[in-house]
């Protein structure tokens, strides 16, 4: 992608044509939200398979802590996640990730929560962050491309969170599955029926 | 471990320039590089000559700062940097606690491995070490240097500092300066409007502290941390956090208006309004 194409300074390559959408205005949540998991997608296909391995290893820690809660130093597993991430060579904005969703799920455990599914759930919430943090967080800026209103920009990341939210937890089975981020799937999408009310700068 | 990937060989840090070896393992190039520590002020302003430990925590400063400047970082991998560095008190820095300290604070700010080798510095101390300062001119103004990362928590301590008036000036070398889009007040302010709004939600929950822990759980480590330290239990800990944002949230809902104002340009703010 040349400079030129480069239209928020705050978000790296991937996210740009994400960001665009958003505030040209015409493209539906699905479409939006499409293009941010396919961004996501890049990211991490360019990070390699080692943040898949490194989810895999602190979700089996977790799986066994949650067997025996009542025998295990909290803080010091804590600590231990932190030491876990920092042996590995993983993209560090992934790694970060990686961190706080696997201390988020320490927290419900300790709690006395029931989490079914602990690899595939430690993959779905770090992909959540990841999102957030690449560009959800970052998009606020004082003036938008296409002179965006920042209400409106707001409104369409609300509109489409639900369904990235969605394209995820579909990758994430994938991904913790599978343990790599190679050729990740998103969820089918389902054709919109067109008919005469239908506004077609809306569809795909 | 795993070799470094650069390697940073210090020689004493002295008044004049000294130099600094920068070895690059991936490409085998190194590299002699020119470093000046000018630390003159400091007897001016503390009517005394500094402390040898000061003078090495200024060395060591001036090390990590050249090292994670120069340390060029392939695709937002860790890096693994090792740094030798003469210090004054050599044994103190040597301890295996501060060590690991210093690796894990480095580690909690940059992601990247750091390693040290201390070794004993030869020549003598710089004139700020040597030389003090009489107290017969004016006094300076006092003015507090605090880092300001241009995000919530840390506008609500320099409102906090200033409303205290702990000093007549303050100076805030932002940490995000290098970036670009940060040049833009109105893009600081977005960025905290956002972290406002999603504090906001988080607090708005029936359980505020819950919430906060699943989003930021590493507060729950400062908790587990700090709270025999600070003589407390946890659960009042959590509730002096809970509270501290509600407080934050609702500071920041008061000076909002005046802030914008000076932060958004003409422009951003007629879009804002």
């Amino acid at each position: 992608m040349p400079d030129g194409d480069r239209v928020h300074p705050g978000l790296t390559r991937p996210y740009q044509k994400a960001y665009k959408q958003l505030c040209e205005g015409q493209f539906s949540d699905e479409s939006l939200a499409t293009e941010a998991v396919e961004a996501i997608k890049r990211q991490l296909k360019q990070g390699g398979d080692a943040p898949a391995q490194l989810i895999a290893q602190i979700g089996s820690r977790l799986e066994a802590i949650s067997k025996e809660p009542l025998l295990t130093n909290w803080p010091h597993v804590s600590r231990d996640i932190e030491h876990i991430v920092a042996k590995v060579t993983v993209p560090k904005r992934i790694g970060q990730q990686i961190v706080e969703a696997s201390k988020g799920l320490l927290y419900e455990i300790r709690k006395g929560e029931a989490v079914p599914r602990i690899r595939e759930q430690l993959m779905e919430r770090t992909l959540n962050r990841v999102y957030a943090a690449e560009f959800e967080q970052r998009v606020p800026m004082a003036q938008h491309y296409q002179g965006a209103r920042q209400e409106d920009v707001d409104a369409r990341l609300e509109g489409m969170r639900p369904l990235v939210q969605k394209n995820l937890a579909h990758i994430a089975q994938q991904a913790a599955k599978r343990v790599t981020f190679q050729r990740l799937r998103r969820s089918p999408t389902v054709t919109p029926k067109v008919n005469l009310e239908t506004d077609i700068a809306s569809l795909n | 471990m795993q070799p470094a990937d650069y390697l940073f060989h210090f020689d004493d840090l002295c008044d004049s320039a000294s130099r600094v070896q920068i070895a690059e393992r991936h490409t085998g190039r190194s590299q002699e590089l020119p470093v000046t520590i000018d630390d003159s002020q400091f007897p001016h302003i503390l009517f005394r000559q500094i402390p040898s430990l000061h003078a090495d925590l200024i060395d060591l400063a001036i090390a990590v700062h050249v090292a994670d400047r120069f340390a060029i970082g392939r695709a937002d991998l860790p890096r693994r940097l090792r740094v030798q560095l003469p210090l004054r008190n050599r044994e103190l820095f040597d301890r295996p606690t501060v060590v690991e300290k210093l690796r894990e604070i480095l580690l909690w700010y940059t992601d990247d491995q750091w390693e040290f080798v201390f070794t004993s510095r030869q020549a003598s101390g710089r004139i700020a070490e040597r030389q003090g300062c009489l107290a017969l001119g004016e006094q300076p103004r006092s003015t507090e240097v605090a880092l300001w990362s241009g995000g919530l928590d840390s506008l609500a301590g320099v409102i906090q500092r200033m409303s205290a008036e702990t000093a007549e000036g303050y100076l805030f070398p932002s940490t995000s300066e290098d970036r670009p889009y940060r040049f833009s007040t109105g893009n600081h302010l977005r960025a905290m409007l956002w972290q406002v709004r999603a504090m906001h939600h988080l607090l708005s929950s029936d359980k505020p502290w819950d919430s906060l822990a699943r989003y930021y759980p590493r507060l729950i480590d400062i908790i587990d941390r700090t709270a025999v330290l600070e003589g407390l239990t946890p659960e009042r800990m959590q509730d002096q956090f809970v509270q501290m944002y509600q407080r934050y949230v609702h500071e920041w809902e008061q000076v909002r208006p005046y802030i914008e104002r000076g932060l958004f340009g003409d422009e951003e703010l007629r879009e804002a309004a």
